[in-house]
């Protein structure tokens, strides 16, 4: 029943009382009573008004909610009256809370939050894999004649569709602007189930290439650049001097890759050449993606393309053995990185809650101690021990309420923090982190957690409590008996679990730590002072021929160096994985070449990139068109395929890029000249298997400008840009980035997690050192009277000193002893997440004990101090 | 204890399992307030079942839960007040006759337990 409707038949009641009531007063009068006598009367005849109320409320079944509402006002009446406790419960409690509230919006935006589209769960992404040497799991697209094998397979799938990403220039009217856009398959759009706001998808007939002229736009891009207009249909957009058709807008709410907007939508033409048997490894770089036919499990797809990929194996050895085909959910899909550090993040807060629920357990119980007198009165006017149990529950669950509330307050500005910090770093690659909130399922959680928190701290306490025998309590004085010592188990029980828990979190955040420390001192291979780096991407309508590109970036490059204040200045195209041959080696099983990451770099690049040559020598000018063809390895390269001799001199063959459709050619033989440094970037953990060419001998269209200068790199940058336009007036120079700040941006996506775990750590250190305080100070009070005695019969305060300390000491020790025996157990959790040590790492577990040790003995320090100060005549006198 | 309380207390015993039939039976010759159910048992047991008034509304509250009575706030015709009054409902009516048979029958057995010859006779 709803509290209004009960206000309203409570008035009722009165109403009817009343009325009958003066109606009897009426008769009483007309029968001859005086006034005043017929008043009283008429109440004496009707009874106790409240007791008639409280009848009524037992008849309507409200007596249960009578009860409850008078337990929580008492509740609040005893927290009024206490509120220094009130308080240190209800703040520790909101830490607890709120931490967990913010770790599970997380969660919620991440994992719950199904995918924006209609029947989600029939969307699966598609992917080849394959096991490879020196690099483990490595997934890829798939490849177009494999997409139409697996779109084939009817019985499984609605749609197999595919994509690639593209960024396009708007190369008309008078603002260009670079937006981002798909390339997409027939079935891409229809796929996800949700229709054009106008217009329509593309046809089958607009697959085919020459014939791929139409556009489909984004929302945000139809509203900004064309004001929403509404007959935007059959105009044109030029996409990097390409006209295209619009033939339809999609609907603000359409979603693509889960939270991103699209700026357009454009046919996907495959080659002939893709299309062909050579595609099958050639086009692996075709992100996939498929609805299911309904009812069809994941499970099913997944052993129905293992059968596929068995199949393929055998009909195309060359491009398809080795390979397996992946089916995994799509929203799984986007989320897979994240599975792990929130399973992490979430056990770390939910150890700070249990240690808060630990603290507030050893306040209630110590309370319980005082209030005997209390509870022992209400026993004995007749509340019999579920009462009395409700009561104390009641309570605690007050306490949980008004901590739940603070701690929702505190998850809003978490996630306020988190979705700053996710947004910062690019590179975290959290979907949905700028939708990181409160919503309805966080909100349910942190009442469940609330009301579980609740009943969780006060259950034990409160059976203690109520169970209390009556004689004893009620003839006063104090310590004795077995009850007095079952509380004292508790208590410590209570203390080794929070202890326990601490030290988990603690050598959790500990290896994190060390990691961090690890990876600040790793030889990142490159040297990052001074450096300043710059994306240059010639279009190809305008730079169509290899020549072209290489006269532009030889022109340009001497032009920067000599720029006044440049040390250094190269241009590199970042590794694409490429298969190779090293030869003279014996040849590779299919499915087992090398990779390697394959980097085209002008001569001077490594000077300005600071990576030192380890061997040989470095590329020169003279490495030319026609000069032979040589590249660079880095020692990881050298290490991983020429484990037994010396690489230089000797000659690898490029055989085919892994993801993308380019095709690297004719297996050319490049001679190896010279071994380089290794160097990481994105990648901290493990360096990168590198090849270097140079740029005359394989043209490119884009890549990286570095600058290594003697000044200050950002004041060169605008001469940069100068030297730029002298040689191309129309040239855009994007993503100025120093060096330091983008190796800064590495380690802030590792360091940003990791403070995360590291504060939490840090709390539950506190939380746990207060408990032992508080434990300590009241096992001290309590015992006054034994440690009086002690001293009396002539202990000294140093004996006092120490026997309460090894106590302290003792019940530390167990807790840590069944810490390192949890964090061990959970280390597996853990081995993915650190570097240059082991999950099992001794230095982090030492540390953490000894921490831990030594605030449980600071802790236990000032109790200890207490007792041993104790003035035996006085406390004796007062007994 | 004084005897008055305690023959009071009795009385109430014995109501509390027939309160609620005899306030069905009441409410047969029709629609009634409170006051007046009251009122019309004490008198028609003259004066013997004389509870007091307050009583009587948990009862009719749990009546009208169960479904047995319904109330409404209507004008009295001589007060020109509302009042709030109880009607029987069919379930009532049903339930009335349930009670009547039970006591019935209880009353029959006790009579023969207590009076045994007047039966045999």
């Amino acid at each position: 029943m709803r509290w209004w409707q009960m206000k309203k038949r409570d008035a009722d009641l009165e109403r009817e009382l009343r009325s009958d009531l003066e109606l009897e007063e009426e008769e009483q009068r007309e029968n001859g009573v005086p006034a005043e006598e017929a008043h009283y009367a008429a109440r004496r005849a009707f009874g106790n008004a409240t007791l008639i109320r409280e009848q009524a409320h037992e008849a309507w079944g409200w007596a249960r909610i009578d009860r409850l509402m008078a337990d929580a006002r008492y509740a609040g009446r005893v927290l009024l009256k206490s509120p220094g406790f009130a308080l240190t419960a209800s703040l520790t409690l909101a830490l607890g809370i709120g931490a967990n509230a913010a770790i599970f919006s997380l969660v919620s935006a991440i994992i719950l939050r199904p995918l924006p589209y209609p029947s989600p769960r029939e969307l699966v992404g598609l992917g080849q894999w394959r096991n490879q040497k020196g690099e483990g799991y490595v997934q890829t697209g798939v490849s177009a004649p494999n997409i139409l094998d697996i779109a084939a397979v009817k019985s499984i799938f609605q749609q197999v569709a595919y994509f690639r990403f593209a960024g396009f220039n708007i190369t008309e009217g008078n603002h260009p602007e670079s937006i981002d856009g798909i390339r997409a398959s027939l079935d891409l759009l229809p796929m996800f189930g949700i229709q054009p706001l106008m217009g329509r998808f593309f046809t089958a007939g607009e697959m085919l290439p020459g014939h791929d002229q139409e556009a489909i736009l984004g929302h945000r891009l139809w509203q900004t650049r064309y004001g929403a207009d509404p007959a935007i249909l059959g105009k044109t957009i030029d996409l990097d001097q390409k006209r295209y058709t619009i033939v339809g807008v999609m609907p603000a709410r359409f979603r693509f890759t889960w939270d991103q907007e699209m700026g357009v939508f454009v046919p996907l033409a495959l080659t002939p050449e893709e299309l062909s048997e050579k595609g099958r490894a050639t086009s692996r770089d075709l992100e996939t993606q498929a609805r299911l036919q309904p009812n069809v499990t994941v499970k099913q797809a997944q052993a129905a393309m293992d059968t596929l990929a068995a199949n393929l194996a055998a009909e195309h050895p060359d491009a398809d053995k080795g390979w397996g085909i992946k089916v995994e959910p799509l929203h799984a899909a986007y989320y897979r990185h994240l599975g792990q550090p929130l399973l992490i993040m979430s056990g770390a807060v939910l150890f700070v809650l249990l240690i808060a629920c630990g603290n507030i357990a050893n306040l209630l119980l110590a309370r319980a101690t005082v209030r005997k007198r209390e509870i022992a009165i209400r026993a004995a006017v007749g509340a019999n021990r579920a009462r009395l149990i409700t009561q104390l529950l009641t309570e605690s669950v007050v306490l949980a309420v008004i901590g739940g509330v603070l701690g929702l307050l505190l998850a809003y500005v978490g996630d306020r923090i988190l979705t700053a910090e996710m947004t910062r770093y690019r590179r975290f690659s959290v979907p949905n982190a700028s939708v990181i909130n409160l919503d309805w399922r966080v909100l349910l959680f942190a009442l469940g957690l609330t009301l579980v928190t609740g009943i969780l701290f006060g259950l034990a306490p409160a059976w203690i409590a109520s169970g209390t025998d009556l004689n004893e309590s009620l003839r006063e004085s104090g310590a004795n008996s077995a009850a007095e010592s079952g509380r004292r188990r508790l208590h410590n029980g209570l203390v080794i679990s929070e202890i326990a828990l601490a030290l988990v979190l603690l050598t959790g955040a500990g290896l994190l730590v060390r990691t961090f420390l690890k990876l600040m001192r790793v030889d990142l291979g490159i040297d990052p002072t001074n450096v300043v780096t710059m994306e240059i991407d010639l279009p190809h309508y305008k730079y169509s021929s290899p020549a072209n590109q290489t006269l532009f970036y030889r022109q340009l490059l001497q032009r920067v160096q000599n720029l006044p204040g440049v040390r250094a200045a190269g241009i590199e195209q970042p590794g694409s994985t490429v298969f190779f041959q090293p030869e003279g080696q014996a040849p590779t099983v299919p499915g087992q070449e090398p990779t390697a990451d394959f980097n085209v770099v002008s001569p001077r690049d490594f000077a300005a990139m600071g990576i030192r040559l380890v061997a040989g020598r470095e590329f020169t000018e003279s490495d030319s068109d026609g000069a032979t063809p040589v590249a660079l390895i880095s020692e990881a390269t050298a290490h991983r395929y020429w484990p037994d001799a010396n690489p230089i001199g000797k000659h690898l063959s490029i055989l085919a890029r892994v993801y993308s459709g380019q095709s690297a050619g004719t297996a050319q033989s490049l001679q190896i000249a010279g071994i380089v440094k290794d160097r990481r970037g994105y990648d901290l953990w493990e360096p990168r298997a590198d090849i270097y060419v140079p740029f005359e001998q394989h043209p490119i269209a884009w890549g990286f400008l570095d600058v290594r200068t003697a000044v200050p790199p950002t004041s060169v940058v605008p001469s940069i840009r100068e030297a730029v336009l002298a040689i191309d007036n129309e040239q855009p120079v994007n993503d100025v980035q120093l060096l330091t700040d983008q190796i800064a941006q590495t380690y802030g996506t590792i360091g940003f997690p990791m403070t995360l775990v590291w504060i939490f750590a840090a709390l539950a250190l506190v939380l746990s050192a207060v408990g032992i305080f508080g434990v300590m100070s009241y096992t001290v009070s309590r015992r006054s009277h034994e440690l009086a005695i002690r001293m009396a019969l002539g202990a000294d305060r140093a004996t006092v000193l120490r026997q309460i300390l090894r106590e302290g000491l003792g019940v530390t020790l167990v807790g840590v002893a069944i810490g390192l025996a949890a964090a061990l157990g959970l280390s597996r959790i853990m081995a993915d997440y650190v570097y240059g040590i082991k999950a099992t790492d001794p230095v982090t577990y030492t540390a953490a004990t000894v921490v831990l040790v030594l605030a449980a003995l600071a802790a236990c320090y000032v109790p200890a101090r207490r007792a041993a100060s104790v003035d035996p005549m006085r406390t004796l006198r007062n007994e | 204890m004084s005897s008055m309380t305690k023959q009071a207390q009795q009385r109430a015993n014995l109501l509390q399992g027939t309160l609620d039939m005899l306030i069905l039976r009441t409410l047969l010759y029709g629609p009634a307030h409170g006051h007046q159910i009251g009122k019309h048992i004490q008198r028609t047991t003259n004066d013997f079942l004389q509870m007091q008034h307050g009583s009587l509304y948990p009862a009719l509250h749990r009546l009208e839960r169960r479904g047995w009575v319904a109330s409404k706030w209507e004008t009295a015709p001589d007060r020109n007040r509302e009042f709030k009054y109880y009607r029987l409902t069919e379930k009532g009516r049903k339930q009335l006759m349930v009670e009547e048979s039970e006591w019935k029958q209880m009353a029959d057995a006790v009579a023969r337990v207590m009076w045994p010859t007047a039966e045999e006779s």
